[in-house]
């Protein structure tokens, strides 16, 4: 009895104590902000939004490479030797335009780990929280402060003077190849099996052929079809090396390094963008055929969709012009008409016999990428290719 | 109409679903409740509605320093402790030697956090009872908490603030005033959460008694943290196999004791929390009294994290128990493996053994009292 | 009886309404203040101006507006009657409030009788909402309810009815008729609380219990929101829950008023006749009530809630014991003095 009274007691006492202190608060202050009225000032190192100070970027790309997310996304043409971009405020020189540097705010998850590898400091957060949007795509911000026009500008630039050097270094690098094609005499057998390689090469190439589109004046619905091409060629590849045996350095060899390289595969989207000094990918063509850039015209016709670029590349770098007809082929749609252009590609080719002895140098079959890398070193893409490719 | 399932010749059954979305379920847990009147026959907790990959992330994003952001999503009520871990399992792994500061600041920042993190598990675990009003009062005192990491870090509730071999920059320059104001403030503030909540008799009614867990099941089971400590084990790392620098301080480990209801107790785990704040305090104190005031706390962070192929598991204390890294590395940028031991993940598998026969009201409680964070959860 | 001939009596019976529809939208922003100001916030500030006072008002334009949702498998036609059968209930009850001197719904002699048997249809209305859910959260929380509130009937008839001896009236206005003017010490009000020392223990059962009959903290088990998700009212939405809400408030209001009646004089003034008269009646009534109703609301955002069983404990155990002997011991002291 006496403990129920003592336990009820305590009950109520503890609920008076409770009372007490919740009335003391009920008079108290408010410790709320009245928020669209009243704002807190965030400490000055709050990261609540990522910002660029477009002039000090020197387009490094360091700070996409350190993002988790990748929210960052950057594009970079190199500069003319000429021009001068001016200096960040902390002195490095600036060498590249930044055609696109956006920040997706809607991934980014603040953790501020781009700001610290920054050379120039250039990108930072700043304290500014309200930018909600009903819009995703209001949450990605474009801080690149080139306008479309300059950045075709710059980009023709760019590819011009890419070309110039391109074509100076194929010309050396045809000159070395014709040398040692000689030294090598034509060797049918060696041709076999450069074919053979290719198509194991042309799994690896899709992958490369994905980034080259996006390089393309925006045809991407080529970049697609092109890998797919890739693919296709090993079946086709098979024929070839027959071909090879029969002509070694002519016209029906090089349709078939067409459609058997891998490299020519990747070629193509490079044509698109009709810089031909990015030949390099199309090694077999590049190396043997200068003269076949007659052929690639034609082919070019033919195929409509794609018909816009290649011929640009077409007269640049001749040996490009046979690989597109290969990646039309794999194209569905295109396919019709490429085929076509295939056969008339090996009726302009014996134009370039002599060069076709150079092809077998098959040391494109074995690394194809590579391979023509080094047989046609001039061609090396320049380095906003990369980058593109990248993307 | 509605559905009651009859198990053979005993009394019937009703199966209920609490959560994924439920006031009470501390996020997107879901418990298969089977319940006999009010009464809990069984409970199974479904897991996996905040499963982020952490795990696979660790193993595929850039590399080792690319980790730590994602640490602190794991248990994002206490992201110091979690970057704390991984820091310093990444630092054993790489032998690299922390300078002191960066030692005392992190120390500092971890307990600040526990406490932190021990007012939303009170606050919480309050609510869960229906008392809406000190889990505003001790989310004013988190608040406060909020704003010397925002200051230091720049962020409030995901920080990133750790780095391997130091910390991503400096505190701020008030850091040392604010948490000597704030541990000078916070100590009332106990006190007074003591007078409202944990010695409200309808409070006591509600936890004494409730979900036992006894010391030898909770060992069984794996149990740590608070968790563990309620039942009356001695056990935390911080002195059982300190880390860091815990050696240096001087602070107890609170244990329940049944004080009002029986050991390992709803209400023993609560007050283990509450009185762990109050050792955090203690901590901070002496942290901030020996702390080097000069030092460069980038100082031996290394420009590129290269690792020998090797593994380390390394374990610290966090406000939930004890959160393990396991990392296996290779000569790659990137870890082999990462594995997380969430403590909160052991703890809920208590849930099973400790809610059966209890009520419905009563599960709320032992819910609530084993504090879980599903992000840990599930990670 | 031409509908104009009975149309003042349509006005006469609709004062309660008015009264309980101006209470509810005040009373509800109230609770947000309180809310507020006890958890060191300040409430709703932005609608209408002055503190956010037409909050309640944007509320209820936004439940006007919302969907009316009925479950597929809930039986329809209990579903939509349940809301509107407990505001009736509610409703009904005020008829034998004496809100002033010259105001009364119905001047009958049985006043608290009938007042207490209406009441508790809304245990019915409560089950019927939960069941016609057909929610296994609503039903729960229905079954809880009907306990509680059955449960609780007993200590508040006997903490009224110990009031009854004292004032030997079923009549709520003669109640409060007789509680005028100042008492034998010549000082104090001569209310009911005030004339018997157990009377006092009577009002702590009364008000204990009328916390339960009206579902608020720490007996709020009928809509515990971090259990049962929202009781019985966990199917609803948009006016129908708004009509739940309403009757909630209307509840916590009549046995407030009930409580002032009982115990506190009714509509009259606390300074014997300085301010008195029936429209300050009216408001000293109303001022009484509300203060019930704050300490309720105060209540509620201090404590945590009981636990189902232990409620039933302390009605079973406690209160109703403590009832029976305390009416003893008023009958007793109302013998000897």
């Amino acid at each position: 009895m006496v403990h129920s009274f003592k336990q009820g007691w305590q009950t109520l006492k503890s609920i008076f104590t409770g009372m007490g202190i919740t009335i003391r608060h009920f008079f108290g202050p408010s410790v709320t902000l009245q928020y669209p009225d009243e704002r807190d000032v965030l400490p000055k190192l709050a990261r609540s939004k990522l910002f660029v100070n477009i002039d000090d970027c020197i387009g490094c790309n360091l700070c996409a490479r350190a993002c988790p997310v990748n929210c960052i996304d950057i594009e970079t043409v190199k500069a003319g030797a000429d021009v001068d971009l001016g200096k960040t405020s902390n002195g490095s020189q600036k060498r590249l335009w930044i055609s696109r540097f956006v920040i997706d705010m809607a991934k980014c998850m603040y953790c501020d780990l781009c700001t610290y590898p920054c050379p120039t400091d250039c990108i930072y957060m700043v304290q500014e929280y309200e930018y909600s949007d009903f819009n995703r795509d209001n949450l990605v911000y474009k801080f690149s402060n080139l306008t479309p026009e300059k950045i075709a500008e710059v980009k023709e630039t760019a590819r011009i003077e890419a070309e110039e050097a391109e074509k100076k270094k194929a010309e050396e690098a045809a000159a070395k190849a014709a040398r040692a094609s000689k030294a090598s005499d034509s060797r049918p057998s060696s041709v076999p099996g450069a074919a053979r390689g290719i198509p194991g090469s042309a799994k690896g190439i899709p992958g490369k052929a994905k980034g080259i589109p996006g390089a393309s004046k925006g045809v991407p619905g080529k970049a697609q079809g092109i890998p797919g091409a890739a693919k296709s060629i090993p079946g086709k590849a098979k024929g070839i090396p027959g071909a090879a045996k029969g002509v070694p350095g002519k016209a029906k060899s090089i349709p078939g390094t067409a459609k058997g390289v891998p490299g020519a595969a990747k070629s193509v989207p490079t044509a698109a963008k009709g810089v031909p000094g990015k030949a390099k990918g199309v090694p077999g063509a590049a190396k043997g055929v200068p003269g076949k850039a007659k052929s690639v015209p034609t082919a070019a016709k033919n195929v409509p969709g794609k018909a816009k670029s290649i011929p640009g590349t077409a007269k640049g770098v001749p040996g490009k012009a046979k690989s597109v007809p290969t990646s039309a082929k794999s194209v569905p749609g295109k396919a019709k008409s490429v085929p076509g252009t295939a056969k008339s590609v090996p009726g302009k080719a014996k134009g370039v016999p002599g060069k076709a002895k150079g092809v077998p140098g098959g040391g494109a079959a074995k690394v194809p990428g590579k391979s023509t890398a080094k047989q046609v070193p001039g061609k090396k893409p320049p380095k906003e290719n990369k980058d593109n490719n990248t993307d | 109409m509605i559905e009651i399932v009859q198990k053979g010749k005993s009394r019937p059954e009703m199966v209920i679903n609490m959560g994924p979305q439920h006031p009470s379920t501390h996020g997107v847990l879901r418990l298969e409740v089977t319940l006999d009147g009010e009464l809990v026959t069984h409970v199974r907790p479904h897991i996996g509605y905040l499963h982020r990959c952490f795990e696979k992330y660790g193993e595929s994003v850039g590399d080792y320093g690319m980790v730590t952001p994602f640490t602190d999503r794991m248990d994002y009520v206490s992201a110091m402790n979690q970057e704390h871990g991984y820091v310093i399992a990444m630092e054993r792994l790489l032998d690299i030697e922390v300078p002191e500061r960066v030692e005392y600041i992190r120390v500092i920042m971890a307990e600040l956090q526990r406490i932190a993190s021990h007012l939303l598990a009170v606050g919480t675990f309050g609510l869960d009872l229906g008392a809406f009003t000190p889990f505003l009062y001790v989310f004013t005192e988190r608040e406060k908490i909020l704003d010397i990491f925002e200051k230091s870090s720049g962020a409030r509730l995901l920080y990133n603030y750790m780095c391997i071999g130091g910390l991503m920059r400096d505190v701020d320059d008030d850091f040392k005033k604010d948490t000597e104001e704030f541990v000078r403030t916070f100590r009332p503030k106990i006190t007074e959460l003591q007078n409202l909540l944990t010695y409200n008799s309808i409070f006591i009614k509600r936890t004494a008694h409730i979900g036992v867990l006894p010391p030898k099941v909770a060992l069984n089971y794996a149990a740590s943290g608070p968790v563990l400590r309620g039942s009356g084990v001695k056990w935390d790392l911080r002195k059982n196999n300190p880390y860091s620098i815990y050696d240096r301080f001087d602070f107890d480990i609170p244990v329940g004791e049944g004080e009002v209801g029986t050991l390992g107790d709803c209400w023993d785990r609560y007050i283990v929390r509450v009185l762990e704040m109050e050792e955090s305090c203690k901590i901070i104190e002496q942290a901030l009294e020996a702390m080097p005031d000069e030092g460069d706390v980038q100082q031996n962070v290394p420009k590129r994290v290269r690792t020998k192929p090797g593994e380390i598991y390394a374990r610290t204390e966090t406000p939930r128990g004890e959160l393990g890294y396991y990392i296996i590395s290779d000569t790659s940028a990137k870890p082999y493996r990462i594995k997380a031991r969430a403590p909160s993940f052991v703890n809920l598998s208590l849930l099973p053994a400790i809610s059966r026969g209890s009520l419905m009201s009563d599960l709320v409680a032992i819910v609530g009292s084993i504090d879980i964070v599903l992000g840990e959860v599930d990670r | 009886m031409t509908w104009l001939e009975s149309l003042p009596l349509a006005v006469f019976v609709m004062i309660p309404l008015v009264i309980i529809l101006i209470y509810a939208l005040f009373a509800i922003w109230m609770e947000r203040k309180v809310a507020g100001f006890i958890q060191d916030r300040l409430g709703p500030m932005r609608v209408g101006g002055w503190h956010g006072w037409a909050q309640s008002f944007a509320d209820l334009l936004k439940l006007i507006q919302k969907e009316d949702i009925i479950p597929a498998e809930a039986s329809k036609f209990l579903f939509r009657f349940a809301p509107f059968l407990m505001f009736a209930a509610s409703y009904a009850a005020f008829a034998v409030i004496p809100f002033s001197s010259a105001y009364m719904g119905s001047n009958i002699d049985i006043g608290v009788f009938y007042l207490l048997a209406i009441t508790s249809l809304l245990t019915i209305s409560v089950i019927m909402a939960g069941w016609a859910s057909n929610n296994k959260w609503s039903l729960l929380g229905a079954m809880r309810t009907a306990a509680q509130m059955v449960s609780y009937e007993v200590p508040t008839i006997m903490a009224v009815l110990s009031v009854i001896i004292v004032a030997g009236s079923l009549n709520l206005m003669t109640v409060t008729e007789m509680q005028s003017g100042n008492d034998t010490l010549g000082f104090l009000p001569n209310w009911l609380i005030f004339q018997n020392p157990f009377l006092l223990v009577a009002f702590v059962i009364f008000f204990i219990s009328i916390l339960a009959e009206s579902h608020r903290v720490p007996f709020d088990l009928p809509e515990s929101e971090s259990e049962l998700v929202a009781g019985f009212q966990t199917e609803y939405s948009g006016m129908r829950w708004a009509m739940f809400m309403l009757a909630e408030y209307a509840d916590m209001l009549l046995l407030s008023l009930l409580g002032a009646v009982l115990f506190f004089g009714g509509w009259n003034s606390p300074f014997g006749g300085f301010m008195d008269g029936p429209i300050w009646g009216f408001f000293w009534f109303m001022f009484k009530g509300m203060i019930l109703v704050f300490v309720m609301m105060w209540i509620r955002w201090t404590l945590p809630r009981y636990r189902v069983d232990q409620l039933m404990y302390l009605c079973w155990s406690i209160l109703i014991p403590l009832s029976f002997i305390n009416f003893v011991l008023i009958a007793l002291w109302e013998m000897l003095f």
